[in-house]
């Protein structure tokens, strides 16, 4: 099977595609909260602080687009998680879908309350979230906060899930060599 | 007749009886040294003095210039059983032998709390005349006894890894973990394999770069090696030994590498070799006496399609000792070709927060250069040259 460069480039335009809301309200939603110094700084991670460290440097280390927190956990962290869902279709109107966007925060207990304010941090980085993403349209439609609830992961993580739930385009785009379009257009007039 | 001030010169002082018998002990024990069938002179040295450190069978260590001859016992007080590890040997010093050396209680006294000879190599000769390496990794019966023993173990395997695009390589010994199972796990929907082995090394700054997640390869040489991931790390059992367990885990075609030499025979098995598109460089290349070395800012060696500047950092050195900076010029090469154009550079002329040897690249090129290394090297108009690669990544 030859790989081209072209094959390549095929793949890589999925980073910027309107077609897939797991790739792009991820994408999104990375680049809100790594603009967030607010998130980033009481997301509390000392090493990165000292190094100087980018924005950027929290993605894969403490904002993690996946709720899967590994490699072993050997010293206290504290992550916000983020996945992308949708389950279900409105009967009514097939050209729509409730996309979830579903934030856990996990806050490691022994460095639970947050220096600055006093509040438990897990508390504090979801009303950050809230702040941010409630009633925004960072989406592209708006998106609103359906579900907030503390959590039990396990004894060493005090957690939140916040679900924030848009009605959205049904996956209505295609995109061929860079050009968008309706896909189905019969779909409209149901 | 002997009177008392006689028996006091000939007890050499001592205040008790039993002082006098046991200094009387230790004479007949020295006199008799070489009567023992299991008297040897080893020669006793630590990692960082090691002129062989990838073997660890048929050294030649009476001509080496960094290992310390030394007078042991060496005392067979076990035997093997099929199946099980092989058993541990104990060496005696003669009485009252101090550390003979000299950089042991910098290296690992003060350092990591551990006693002589705690952690040290001895070669050992066998009885075919052999010399083979051994590691002392406990006491054996030691306090409270006239003639204290340490535990040693042979070593069996050169354990090989990296750590931040370095490769390492260190003698130690494997030991096999008793794990009542069938080999395999299967986790719902997914079967893995499921077993356990612990590795002993001396605790220095190289072995300390073995941490939890770590993988190494302990395997033959067969096509699809087997790997293990470090689960477990003891540092202080005793004080100046690591002991590392591993959980078997899977085979990286992508990351994972056998090395082999020009005839084809295997010198290496690597994990995460190629981790992110850089090859890894041995620990112990030999570097100029006068050199320079460039340095990056935070924590992860990349740069981001994207991102914001990254801060890089050239000193220059005579053997350990810094310099002071030397003008110079900087460059930066993507594939060979220039890559000036795709970059935002800030020096100490157009910025003020960056010093005269730093340089703050920020990366202008778009995702073709996803998996794309950046050369950057700086030479000085005296002639030292230095260079880093850095792999571009996307945000």
């Amino acid at each position: 099977m030859d790989w081209t460069e072209q094959d390549k480039a095929f793949l890589q335009q999925f980073r910027n595609t309107v077609d897939y809301d797991g790739i792009k309200v991820k994408q999104k939603v990375k680049q809100a909260l790594l603009d967030n110094k607010y998130i980033l700084h009481v997301l509390n991670n000392k090493e990165l602080e000292e190094a100087e460290a980018e924005p950027s440097d929290y993605f894969g280390i403490n904002i993690l687009p996946y709720y899967m927190v590994t490699p072993v956990q050997t010293d206290v962290q504290n992550y916000v998680t983020f996945q992308v869902n949708y389950a279900s279709v409105p009967q009514w109107d097939k050209t729509k879908k409730y996309l979830e966007l579903i934030f856990v925060v996990l806050c490691e207990q022994k460095n639970i309350i947050d220096k600055d304010t006093s509040l438990p941090r897990h508390d504090l980085l979801a009303a950050l979230l809230q702040d941010q993403f409630n009633f925004s349209t960072i989406c592209g439609h708006t998106i609103e906060l359906v579900k907030d609830r503390e959590i039990i992961v396990d004894n060493s993580y005090a957690a939140r899930e916040l679900t924030f739930q848009q009605y959205a385009d049904n996956n209505l785009v295609k995109t061929r060599n860079g050009v968008s379009k309706l896909s189905n257009k019969s779909m409209l007039n149901v | 007749m002997p009177d008392l001030d006689f028996y006091k010169r000939k007890s050499g002082g001592v205040k008790t009886s039993g002082q006098a018998h046991k200094r009387q002990s230790d004479n007949v024990m020295n006199s008799t040294w070489w009567n023992d069938i299991g008297a040897k002179t080893a020669y006793i040295y630590d990692y960082y003095h090691d002129d062989e450190p990838l073997i660890f069978r048929d050294l030649h260590p009476e001509k080496s210039k960094t290992k310390t001859p030394i007078d042991i016992k060496f005392i067979v007080n076990s035997y093997n059983s099929e199946n099980k590890d092989q058993v541990g040997y104990h060496i005696q010093f003669r009485p009252g032998q101090k550390c003979p050396l000299d950089y042991y209680e910098e290296s690992l006294g003060k350092k990591y709390f551990s006693e002589f000879p705690i952690a040290c190599y001895l070669d050992i000769q066998d009885e075919q005349g052999i010399y083979r390496k051994w590691l002392v990794t406990e006491p054996g019966n030691q306090l409270g006894l006239q003639f204290p023993t340490y535990y040693i173990l042979p070593i069996d395997h050169v354990f090989q890894w990296i750590h931040n695009d370095t490769k390492y390589q260190m003698c130690g010994i494997g030991r096999s973990q008793s794990s009542y199972n069938q080999g395999t796990w299967v986790d719902y929907k997914i079967e893995s394999p499921e077993n356990q082995r612990k590795a002993i090394l001396p605790m220095n700054e190289i072995s300390a770069t073995i941490f939890y997640d770590t993988r190494i390869v302990l395997s033959a040489p067969i096509d699809e090696p087997i790997t293990w991931r470090c689960t477990k790390v003891e540092q202080i059992s005793p004080k100046g030994i690591n002991r590392l367990t591993f959980a078997q885990a899977r085979w990286d075609q992508h990351k994972d590498y056998i090395e082999k030499d020009e005839e084809g025979n295997v010198i290496g098995m690597w994990c995460n070799y190629f981790d992110n598109n850089l090859t890894p460089s041995p620990s112990d290349e030999p570097v100029p006496d006068k050199h320079a070395e460039i340095t990056y800012f935070g924590v992860k060696k990349e740069l981001k399609i994207g991102g914001s500047y990254k801060k890089f950092n050239i000193a220059f050195y005579k053997g350990e000792e810094e310099t002071p900076f030397e003008v110079g010029t900087w460059k930066y090469k993507i594939d060979g070709k220039d890559a000036t154009p795709l970059l935002n550079i800030l020096t100490n002329a157009t910025s003020k927060d960056v010093e005269p040897n730093q340089v703050k690249l920020k990366f202008l090129g778009d995702d073709r250069f996803i998996g794309k290394i950046l050369n950057i090297s700086y030479d000085s108009h005296t002639g030292v040259h230095s260079e880093i690669d850095i792999p571009i990544i996307a945000i």
